[in-house]
């Protein structure tokens, strides 16, 4: 019954005025950059982190986590009625815009918007139960733990983020932790690649990096496109038929089972989850044969699989203190910069930050539903401001958010480098989230591994006697092998096939 | 210029700033680790990983490099004018150059519009300060 109390104790937090206008903003504002191509979550939190300053904690919090799942609904949303893909949907682009071809958008949105509520909904559930007693187990965690896991999160980000290889994927997560080393070291106080810049002596500020690389660098590459869109203008019917509602239920309910357990895995989130479900469907679904020609379950299933992954991807941050994706490293910045640290002792020192976080993110599911679905019409029109209006205010809100972190110029100018730095990691097909996130777990690792190492009297059997981190690094080891045994199999087969075209 | 051989030599590159300042820093052991150790293994692991990709680049077909010099110096020439003229004079005049310069990147140039979004961004600059308490100076 101690869940119980403590939902109603967050209720109790997230059901305030303020909380729940913050809640709307964020969901609303996140609903609207997801429709917009372009500019993904990474980039809209990063643009609206510095504005969170000025708020309470809690509303904060709340507004920034309602953008992020807000943006998955909206990511459907231009998925389904334009085909315009983002890195969370890519499958709602299959069945989603069949669907709108046959004439069936009312009702492929509508999917989209039940299922994620669905997905929601469970996922919410899922993190009041589980944080908690994973808290629990974080606490018995030692440096060398820690270490394990964290590298853990360095291997899988590579894995997941394979559009431009793993070696890639582990080089630019590698370049992150560099760049996260820049400033004074936190043992010895020396200044560390500073190059003599008094602005470099605390580091390069997150906002910054994350600014230049996502903001600034999309921004300069939607230029470079000239690609403009025309909202999507037919009809929209809303109606909801029984037998629709049927088929929508078995759909959902996998999809949010899938999406909850590929969140929760280091690396997981949105972007795997949407293909676990999609995969599901394939071969579970009763409907399997359309699938692929616009079936309502090729919606349901990766929209809820979406919206329940991009919450119980919060579990390791708020249990462990561990960002398991790029989005996660930002939010963790978030609650730095607010003074809540996030891991296993946040639910005992900040019960109501927690609770109230846990609490409206079903609110805020409420609001989607309710506000976001009926109103998508209104919602797809922001898709009418021209991209000559959007390029100088996109570039004047990364200014002030730059500037603000410390009013200073100095963080203008190292948001126009990465700018730079990210628009030429675009142009060589470098994935920039594993940069955000190695920026963010590098110097954690660096941290953790000199205590462990410090602890050990310099010995590496420690991290093999502990059995947590000898669990995750046996994993990380048989993970590793698999993976290198597909790469190989698949190299050689694609090599047979080569030899056998040239004997024909 | 091939993609797969530039990627592997910006690894490179990036593996050896960090690596011969982190080189001159106090290594120490593992029991006593010292400034520069984590940031060597790191570079040295980067540079691997850049070597392996110049080697492989040999043995695939190359990919041509997209490159816009123009858009990029542009949008970044945008960003540095309005942080200096920020500084010097105000952001008000700040927003100006930033509206002006980064519209050469677009197709077209039009003036009225330019115009317009300026008023815009100057509303919402003073909102932010104003509202928001964002310590920007404003003229």
């Amino acid at each position: 019954m101690e869940i119980l109390q403590n939902i109603t104790f967050g209720f109790g937090h997230a059901l305030t005025w303020s909380n729940l206008l913050y809640c709307a903003i964020g969901c609303s504002i996140g609903t609207f950059i997801g429709i917009l191509p372009g500019l993904g979550p990474l980039a809209t939190i990063s643009l609206l982190l510095p504005l969170t300053y000025s708020l309470p904690t809690d509303a904060g919090l709340i507004m920034l986590a309602g953008i992020y799942y807000g943006a998955q609904y909206g990511e459907n949303v231009s998925a389904i009625t334009m085909n315009i893909p983002h890195s969370s949907s890519i499958v709602a682009c299959i069945d989603g815009y069949a669907m709108t071809r046959k004439g069936k958008a009312g009702l492929a949105l509508l999917t989209a918007g039940l299922s994620s509520f669905i997905g929601g909904t469970i996922a919410t559930a899922v993190i009041a139960g589980l944080a908690p007693s994973l808290a629990q187990i974080a606490f018995l965690f030692s440096p060398a733990d820690y270490c394990a896991l964290i590298l853990l999160g360095f291997v899988s980000v590579s894995y997941v983020s394979a559009s431009g290889g793993v070696l890639s994927g582990m080089g630019m997560a590698l370049v992150g932790a560099l760049l996260g080393s820049i400033g004074t070291d936190f043992g010895t106080g020396v200044q560390r690649f500073t190059m003599g810049q008094l602005s470099l002596v605390d580091g390069v500020t997150l906002v910054s990096v994350a600014l230049g690389c996502f903001g600034v660098a999309e921004i300069t590459r939607s230029l470079d496109q000239r690609n403009t869109f025309t909202p999507f203008s037919g009809k929209i019917d809303m109606r909801l038929s029984m037998p629709n509602f049927r088929r929508i239920m078995p759909s959902a309910l996998r999809g949010s089972v899938v999406g909850s357990i590929l969140g929760l895995l280091p690396g997981g989130g949105p972007v795997i989850s949407q293909f676990g479900a999609y995969a599901v469907e394939k071969k579970l679904s009763r409907y399997r044969r359309e699938i692929g020609q616009g079936a309502i379950e090729g919606v349901a299933g990766q929209a809820a699989a979406n919206e329940a992954a991009s919450r119980t991807s919060f579990i390791p941050l708020l249990s462990i203190g561990i960002p398991e994706n790029p989005t996660m490293a930002l939010i963790m910045a978030a609650f730095i910069m607010k003074g809540v640290q996030p891991g296993p002792l946040m639910m005992t020192q900040h019960p109501q930050t927690f609770w109230g976080l846990v609490a409206s993110m079903w609110i805020g599911n409420c609001f989607l539903l309710c506000l976001n679905v009926p109103l998508v019409k209104q919602l797809l029109s922001v898709l009418r401001i021209p991209f000559s209006v959007l390029v100088p205010a996109s570039l004047l809100f990364c200014c002030i958010g730059a500037f603000s972190v410390h009013n200073s110029m100095d963080d203008i100018f190292v948001m126009a480098g990465f700018g730079f730095l990210g628009y030429a990691f675009r142009c060589l097909r470098l994935d920039v989230p594993p940069l955000m996130l190695g920026f963010i777990l590098g110097p954690m690792l660096e941290e953790n591994f000199r205590r462990a190492t410090t602890l050990s009297h310099g010995s590496f059997v420690v991290f093999l006697e502990r059995p947590i981190s000898a669990t995750i690094i046996g994993l990380l080891a048989l993970l590793i092998c698999w993976k290198t045994f597909r790469f190989l199999r698949a190299r050689l087969r694609a090599r047979e096939l080569a030899e056998q075209e040239a004997q024909c | 210029m091939n993609r797969n051989l530039v990627r592997g030599l910006a690894f490179i590159a990036v593996a050896l700033f960090f690596g011969i300042q982190a080189s001159t820093y106090r290594l120490g052991d593992l029991a006593q680790a010292g400034p520069g150790l984590f940031p060597l293994t790191v570079s040295v692991i980067v540079g691997v990983i850049g070597l392996v990709m110049v080697v492989g680049s040999r043995f695939r077909p190359s990919e041509l490099l997209h490159f816009n010099f123009k858009t990029v110096a542009i949008v970044m020439a945008s960003l540095v004018g309005f942080a200096v003229l920020t500084d010097l004079v105000g952001a008000l005049v700040g927003v100006v150059f930033l509206v002006f310069v980064s519209a050469l990147a677009g197709e077209k140039y039009n003036w009225k519009l330019n115009l317009k979004i300026t008023l815009g961004l100057m509303v919402i600059t003073y909102l932010f300060s104003a509202v928001l308490g964002v310590g920007l100076r404003l003229y």
